[in-house]
């Protein structure tokens, strides 16, 4: 019994130690190519919905200001970045002023796809629902025309982001759950990158990522995450 | 564990106030604060910076302008030097309640409106919300519990610990455990609970110092209690523990206490603000009363509205709701209260259109086919634009 344990809680502790941590992705895509009715292709690059926070020992997040502000910054220059390599282009989409007649209308739009691709994350990835399966059925409806007409895209990228990092003393109960046997989870990274067809509303491109390493806070390491999350983007 | 709680009972009961002073409370914000990004203060106001732009535009929210800078101005006469920076948003929700943020968002529910019988009573609330915007009651929420629960987590792990080095029994260490999380949240719990209390103490501090009458602050939480009392269901009762607020008795007795010590200086009848009040709210009073019905707690609803009544809040609106409470409820004699009351409503200037139609599918019922079509007619003259005029020509072609 105190054998295996001491095993256990060797390959615990060096494995915090020595594993910097997996991401895996899932992927759902109804289209191989952009078909764009616009002459010039463009998405639309909805605004980064990212937030870091510390996860405390006590299993708490913490919001953090600067470091959501600077994960902002690099998701951004990552994607710059991706534009240059790739033949995609993407115009920064603009929330409309409170007087615009559509505004209400956007602004709503804008919100049902948090509810939506949180959703899709819920309901596709982490709980799998057995009706599901093989559908994906996901929409903003006919209303998305509204967004297409003010931003001039036939297609909108949504990127959510939330990632914890574990906190000092949470890293030291990590290690000493680790010393009795016991893994404690620390930070985690969780999003997906959302392509939606303005024309119909219809999602026709998700990637789910979730990963247990990762940081957004440095340009070099935020680049990996959105190169992962942007990958296979129908161009 | 009874004694322990007899104990607690004891200690929470017996708790003087000075007769002679009053400590005031000081904020703890300078005017246009903006926290540090980089600590716990800056992540929350990140947070609340979304919060607030989905409030914006929720549809939840009631976008009167007018009532907007009525509100805030009540805010102003409480708050001069902190008013610019706090931002108010009145929430169509049919039950008493205010929120602040730690960002100095307030939101106020149309259930508090419709309570509140005067300007000092509803600017007793929102002194309250501004007491915990100023003394950052939220932050100090977050800190407490982050660090209770870290401090939890260690002597979880400590416990685990001894458990395994044989230091400790198994069942004792899970006992120890069940305490201490127990306690944990107790402790939580009642540090919140000490907040609302503190907040309440702000809240008439600023009423007094405005020139509003005090005593009004207590009165309030009376009558709200009376509604709960009044309610046609058994409320659980609140948990001695885990209650996010002081019980409404405490803090009447408090309020109470403060309200004999800080006596009002402006004479009375102005202080009450009731023509202004009553003005600003009267354009959502169908909305209000017609949300409360909705809710079918109507034990709850007879009270209020019987109480708005007897405070003649626009007579023709309320007795066209108790009509519409009666007719709904269905209870024995209340068939002919519900016509009672259509009646009496006509008789106001304030009364809406549509008490003709419930009349009139009463008389129906009832086999009174002349006065049905009587008060059919009425309903579609007074309604010309009425989107169910095909129903209720069809409903006048009936006894015929």
């Amino acid at each position: 019994m105190r054998t295996s344990n001491h095993k256990i809680a060797c390959l615990l502790i060096i494995s915090s130690v020595v594993i910097s941590g997996c991401a895996t992705t899932k992927q759902h895509s109804s289209i191989s190519e952009l078909q764009p009715t616009l002459s010039n292709l463009k998405i639309a690059l909805m605004p980064v919905d990212v937030r870091l926070s510390i996860l405390t020992a006590g299993g708490m997040h913490e919001p953090q200001a600067e470091w959501s502000q600077a994960a902002e910054k690099n998701i951004h220059a990552a994607i710059k970045k991706i534009e240059e390599t790739r033949e995609l282009e993407f115009v920064q989409y603009q929330r409309p002023d409170a007087a615009d007649k559509t505004a209400s209308t956007l602004i709503e739009l804008e919100r049902l796809h948090g509810a939506v691709g949180q959703a899709i994350l819920f309901n596709k990835y982490q709980v799998k629902l057995p009706t599901k399966k093989d559908v994906f059925d996901w929409t903003l409806g006919s209303t998305a025309i509204v967004m297409r007409d003010a931003t001039n895209a036939d297609y909108a990228l949504f990127i959510h982001l939330r990632d914890s990092y574990s906190s000092g003393g949470r890293i030291f109960m990590q290690f000493a759950a680790a010393l009795l046997g016991v893994g404690i989870a620390g930070g985690q990274q969780i999003g997906f990158a959302s392509l939606v067809d303005l024309r119909t509303g219809d999602v026709v491109w998700f990637n789910y990522l979730a990963s247990s390493a990762g940081d957004l806070r440095t340009y070099e390491k935020a680049k990996k995450t959105v190169d992962l999350l942007l990958k296979n983007l129908p161009t | 564990m009874s004694k322990l709680v007899l104990a607690y009972a004891l200690v929470m009961l017996i708790q003087p106030i000075n007769a002679e002073e009053f400590l005031r409370v000081m904020p703890e914000l300078t005017t246009n604060y903006q926290p540090d990004t980089s600590g716990t203060e800056g992540g929350i106001w990140l947070i609340m910076k979304d919060a607030e732009e989905a409030l914006k535009n929720s549809p939840s929210r009631i976008n009167d302008p007018e009532l907007d800078a009525y509100l805030h101005d009540l805010i102003c006469k409480l708050t001069p030097e902190y008013c610019p920076e706090i931002r108010i948003y009145v929430i169509r929700r049919p039950h008493f309640n205010a929120t602040m943020a730690p960002n100095g968002m307030m939101q106020i529910w149309t259930g508090l409106l419709l309570r509140a019988k005067n300007e000092a009573q509803l600017s007793a609330v929102l002194g309250h919300e501004i007491g915990h915007y100023l003394r950052r009651h939220s932050i100090k929420r977050f800190d407490d519990a982050k660090f209770k629960t870290s401090l939890f987590s260690f002597l979880t792990v400590g416990i685990a610990g001894a458990v395994a080095t044989g230091h400790m029994n198994l069942n004792a260490g899970r006992s120890v455990l069940d305490i201490s999380q127990f306690s944990m949240y107790a402790s939580i719990f009642a540090y919140g609970r000490a907040h609302e209390s503190e907040a309440d103490k702000y809240g008439i501090q600023l009423l007094a110092d405005a020139g509003m009458k005090t005593e009004e602050a207590a009165k309030l939480w009376e009558s709200l209690t009376a509604e709960f009392d009044a309610a046609n269901y058994k409320k659980p009762k609140p948990s001695l523990f885990f209650s996010t607020h002081p019980a409404p008795k405490d803090r009447i007795r408090k309020l109470n206490a403060y309200s004999r010590i800080l006596s009002s200086r402006l004479d009375k009848e102005e202080s009450l603000g009731l023509k202004a009040f009553q003005e600003r709210i009267s354009v959502h009073m169908k909305t209000m009363l017609s949300d409360e019905i909705n809710l079918r707690q109507f034990g709850q609803t007879q009270y209020l509205f019987q109480s708005l009544l007897a405070d003649g809040i626009s007579p023709g609106l309320v007795n066209y709701f108790l009509g519409e409470l009666h007719r709904i409820r269905k209870e024995e004699g209340d068939f002919a209260l519900a016509k009672q009351y259509y009646e009496e409503a006509k008789k106001y200037e304030d009364h809406d259109p549509e008490l003709y139609r419930s009349l009139g599918i009463m008389y129906l019922k009832e086999k009174n086919y002349t006065l049905a079509h009587a008060q059919f007619s009425d309903y579609l003259a007074q309604l010309p634009e009425a989107t169910d005029r095909e129903m209720i020509e069809y409903y006048m072609t009936m006894g015929r």
